[in-house]
């Protein structure tokens, strides 16, 4: 039993004081996906976090499915509890991987609230609710944007203070606290945990119910290194300098074990008449070079009728290429070009380079029900198809252009 | 035959007034709450758990009338123009990120006047024709 869930399950014995307004709430939330894509070098899936990919042929049911419960406990007018699990087709399906929240919500007044326990990782705007299909228009997130992410909670504690100056809600909210993310490489079959530390996040928000604007920063210590890392580390570390002169750099600046990183974001959206618009951009930078710069956004315009939405994306991650050049590999032995190589998709692992243009359309058929349809295309560089799972003939990370169908029935109950 | 279609024309009235009078919502709330007025942006930051308080700070415990489901339909086409597939949307993601806890359904015109009658801080809507002074009107939808 976790921290977080064994707070949840104490408090009420210590004394709490309960009243009529005690009352559990039980809700959840789904989406039935449908996925086919065309690719010859990649499959898709819907972050790093997944090891399997869907392949051209294929016609898949779960690599977008979802399905969630949450359970809202209110004790008093100023205490409640809320636990959410998760499945999401994670790899390895724990009571610990399951639980997306687990926390305890103290709310004083109107505008304070502190929550500790297993939060939502507020590191960007849909961060939260990615898999809650139902709360936005398109079939999936844009995967420039959260594609690179594999956490969703944080566990720890946030503090919020909202007020209303004039007609608008200003939001401030500062969180703290660890997560565990999950990470496959493009290639590889090891699901590899990275731990962050010493998360501090802070968030400002300033919206009307048609539009909102909102800044995001993180930043993070990564607690260890994957296992590709250590063998790669410790490979170039025997090497002398006399046969690699950079052998020693690369051992020293390719680990993630004690780097920051940094995560920041601006979002917007405005309403206008039947017409929605909203964007994003964020950034990733970090202090190893698995962590270069990655610069990424999307904009997207939906048009509004009745229980009808339609909608168009573009969506762009771009980061900066490090890589061993040829000229660099050929000269080394042999016997070491293939460390050469591995350094290559070490460096590629949290590298993307890619846009997708998408089209789509949401029909609410009823009040807690919506059918998806939506077409993607996305261009992916040379070296930047880390969002993707390789087909395991092909060698590198060639360039591609991929066509993706997605159908949704995405419910809440 | 002047008088016949009068009185037709005063019977059809007084048959269909209330149906008229019931469609028109009002917000309600105990009438010990020190509230008498709110705006439509204030209802909204209560009723869209932006900002859940009346005007001097105080927290809200906002209410949804269900039953029948034409009210609240009705309720938030007026509020926020929207059906309640997009109210539910919007709810989604915040009720399933935890950050608020969507307005307390309550199944009947009657059961929400009873909980504002026991609770101060309650605010709920019901058709105007079944507010008495029970409970205090501090907004009035316009037909």
């Amino acid at each position: 039993m976790t921290r977080h869930s064994l707070i949840a399950l104490i408090l009420p014995f210590l004394g709490l004081p309960l009243s009529a307004e005690d009352s559990l709430r039980i809700s959840g939330f789904g989406t039935l996906g449908g996925v086919y894509v065309d690719s010859k070098y990649y499959g898709y899936r819907k972050d790093v976090s997944y090891k399997d990919g869907v392949f051209d042929g294929e016609f898949d049911l779960k690599a977008n499915s979802v399905l969630g419960i949450q359970f809202d406990y209110q004790l008093n007018s100023e205490w409640d509890l809320s636990y959410q699990a998760v499945y999401r087709g994670q790899h390895d399906l724990t009571l610990d991987s399951a639980s997306n929240l687990a926390f305890i919500r103290y709310k004083p007044s109107a505008n304070w609230t502190v929550r500790t326990g297993r939060i939502g990782f507020d590191l960007f705007q849909l961060t939260e609710y990615r898999d809650i299909g139902f709360a936005y228009p398109w079939a999936k997130t844009p995967s420039e944007v959260y594609g690179i992410i594999g956490t969703r909670s944080l566990d720890g504690f946030d503090a919020s203070f909202t007020h209303p100056i004039g007609e608008t809600t200003f939001n401030l909210k500062f969180s703290a606290g660890k997560s565990d993310t999950v990470t496959v490489g493009y290639e590889t079959q090891e699901v590899e945990t990275i731990t962050l530390n010493d998360i501090y996040n802070i968030t400002l928000g300033l919206e009307t119910f048609d539009w909102y604007i909102k800044a995001k920063h993180t930043e993070v210590e990564f607690d260890n290194n994957i296992e590709l890392l250590d063998q790669l580390i410790g490979a170039l570390n025997t090497i002398p300098s006399i046969v690699w002169p950079d052998a020693e750099t690369l051992a020293n600046g390719i680990g993630l074990e004690g780097t920051s990183a940094k995560y920041s974001s601006l979002s917007a959206s405005y309403t206008f008449g039947n017409f929605v618009a909203s964007g994003e951009l964020s950034k990733i930078s970090g202090k190893s070079l698995l962590v270069r710069d990655l610069n990424n956004g999307y904009i997207s315009t939906s048009y509004l009728l009745n229980d009808h939405t339609l909608y168009m994306t573009f969506g762009k991650t771009s980061a900066d290429e490090y890589q061993l050049g040829t000229n660099v590999i050929i000269t080394l032995p042999p016997d070491l070009q293939p460390l050469a190589f591995g350094v290559n998709t070490a460096l590629s692992f949290l590298s993307s380079n890619q846009r997708s243009y998408s089209v789509g359309w949401r029909w609410n058929f009823d009040e807690q029900m919506a059918f998806k349809l939506q077409w993607e295309r996305t261009k992916i560089e040379e070296n930047g198809g880390t969002l993707w799972r390789r087909k395991d003939n092909v060698i590198g990370l060639p360039e591609d252009t991929v066509n993706a169908l997605f159908i949704n029935l995405d419910f809440i109950f | 035959m002047i008088r016949v279609t009068r009185v037709l024309a005063l019977t059809t009235f007084l048959i269909l007034s209330p149906l008229v009078r019931a469609d028109t919502l009002v917000v309600i709330v105990n009438t010990e709450n020190s509230t008498n007025s709110m705006t439509k942006n204030q209802l909204i930051d209560v009723f869209m758990g932006k900002y859940v308080a009346f005007d001097n700070g105080s927290r809200a415990q906002p209410l949804d009338n269900i039953d029948p489901s034409e009210v609240k339909t009705q309720f938030y086409q007026k509020l926020v123009g929207l059906s309640l597939a997009r109210v539910n949307a919007y709810w989604s993601r915040i009720k399933f990120t935890g950050r608020a806890r969507p307005p307390l359904e309550l199944d009947s015109n009657e059961t929400v006047i009873n909980y504002v009658t026991e609770n101060t801080n309650a605010i709920g809507y019901i058709p105007k024709s079944q507010a008495s002074s029970q409970v205090k009107i501090i907004y009035t939808f316009e037909n």
